[in-house]
């Protein structure tokens, strides 16, 4: 239970004042009761009502000291009640006057009142737990519905960067390298809108392709990767369909001239289709 | 509860220990507000003073009841004075008649010759005043004539809101205004 909240309600005033409804008549007192900074706050608010209280301050008729003083009664060992409690809302008006003759004849009679009274402040100590547990832990439970989503996201999002990073990482690894030159793939054709690169070890004879801008591949074709060597087309593999992938490790190539792309049939063809290439690239 | 007086410290400690002294005490330092409690509340002397006496007698049996860490010794009988004018009001299933408040200020005077009290006097009635005349008697209405919230709205022909509103405006100036004088 949110207890700052609750008293920031104002609603210990409205008790004072009898503002409230029986329920939260019964709240209030079960609460006090149950945390210190409600009973505080309470109380507080009584010291500042009666003390209010003393501006209409009147002294009584004299003759009333010596009566009162003279004719105590005997005083009790335990209170039947605690006399200061807030009663029933007082917008109701009942006659208790009855009730109040049996209460001094049977003391059976203010037992079961009092096991009755226990019974149900303990009853609505009881419910309003329940209720309060069971709002709470809801709230609870989509709260950390909540959090799960937003920690699968960020998971998500992790993965994404720690997947780029890697990606230009591995790049940067490449292109740093002084032995590798890049070979910048133009369009084959003048009409054509597509750029690609090759950076190639000539020490090592390693190739590796950055995609960089080449037009989706229709559903039942694939981008096949070529050398030229002595004049000759040599395939250095496929260009990976996988979504995210724009950088790849090709295998080495002795002697390349020029590096070509062009667009086959799914898995890739013997020989490249001239028709078909999308860019090309000499070595210098 | 802070700031005890002697006076209180000394009337609890006969109170808890059944000393008659206590109800003497009680007597010559707070039956003025008691009584006060009485008169505003019930207006008729009459009815005042039979109350006033039974109030007494209830502060007496339900002495050793009294737990001083839980509650102003004061605050606990003015309580205890409320409770029973509205037991009154409601067996006679009556309430006084609205009052203006400023026809209670004479009052205010007579209670100087108590010897002890828990408040500062001539501070309060200074401070008092300086509340709205309209919050104050939604304030009054509601704490010592026991009107329900829809029945001051009626009386006073205020929505329902504004009579909250109201009585909580000047619940919070008192806050402000008596802090100092019950040391919170």
């Amino acid at each position: 239970m949110d207890v700052k909240k609750y008293i920031e309600s104002g609603i210990i005033d409205d008790y004072l004042m009898g503002f409230v409804s029986e329920q939260e008549r019964q709240e209030v007192q079960c609460l006090s009761k149950i945390y210190p900074e409600i009973n505080e706050v309470l109380r507080s608010s009584e010291n500042i009502m009666s003390t209010w209280a003393a501006d209409f301050a009147e002294a009584p008729p004299a003759h009333l000291r010596a009566k009162i003083l003279d004719n105590l009664p005997p005083q009790e060992d335990l209170p039947k009640q605690d006399p200061t409690e807030q009663k029933e809302d007082k917008s109701i008006l009942i006659d208790f006057s009855e009730i109040d003759q049996d209460k001094d004849e049977s003391p059976k009679v203010n037992y079961w009142s009092y096991a009755a009274a226990i019974a149900f402040i303990f009853g609505a100590i009881m419910v309003w737990q329940w209720q309060s547990a069971r709002s709470s832990s809801l709230e609870m439970k989509d709260e950390m519905l909540v959090q799960q989503e937003q920690m699968e996201d960020l998971k998500n999002n992790y993965e994404e960067m720690a997947s780029a990073m890697q990606l230009k990482d591995g790049l940067l690894a490449v292109v740093s390298d002084p032995d590798v030159q890049k070979i910048v793939l133009g369009p084959a054709k003048e009409d054509m809108n597509a750029n690609s690169a090759m950076y190639w070890n000539k020490v090592t004879q390693k190739a590796y392709f950055h995609r960089l801008a080449l037009p989706a591949e229709p559903s039942d074709s694939q981008y096949q990767l070529w050398a030229i060597v002595d004049g000759k087309p040599q395939s250095l593999g496929m260009v990976s369909l996988e979504e995210n992938v724009a950088w790849q490790e090709l295998s080495t190539v002795e002697g390349a001239q020029a590096f070509a792309i062009t667009l086959e049939p799914m898995g890739g063809s013997e020989s490249p289709t001239l028709e078909n290439m999308m860019v090309i690239g000499t070595v210098s | 509860m802070s700031n005890k007086t002697p006076i209180e410290e000394e009337i609890t400690r006969n109170l808890l220990s059944g000393n008659e002294k206590a109800m003497a005490l009680i007597y010559d330092n707070y039956s003025a507000a008691l009584y006060g409690v009485c008169r505003k509340m019930l207006l008729s002397t009459e009815d005042s003073e039979e109350v006033f006496q039974e109030v007494m007698v209830k502060i007496w049996k339900a002495g050793k009841s009294f737990d001083p860490n839980k509650a102003r010794l004061y605050t606990w009988m003015v309580n205890i004075a409320r409770n029973t004018c509205i037991d009154l009001m409601r067996k006679n299933n009556r309430r006084p008649q609205i009052q203006d408040t400023d026809s209670n200020v004479h009052v205010i005077e007579q209670k100087n010759h108590n010897t002890e009290f828990p408040v500062d006097h001539i501070g309060l009635k200074e401070e008092i005043a300086k509340l709205r005349k309209e919050d104050r008697n939604v304030l009054e209405l509601a704490y010592f004539s026991g009107y329900s919230q829809g029945e001051i709205a009626k009386k006073l022909n205020h929505p329902l809101g504004t009579v909250k509103t109201r009585a909580r405006k000047a619940i919070n100036e008192l806050k402000t205004l008596l802090a100092r004088d019950i040391g919170r």
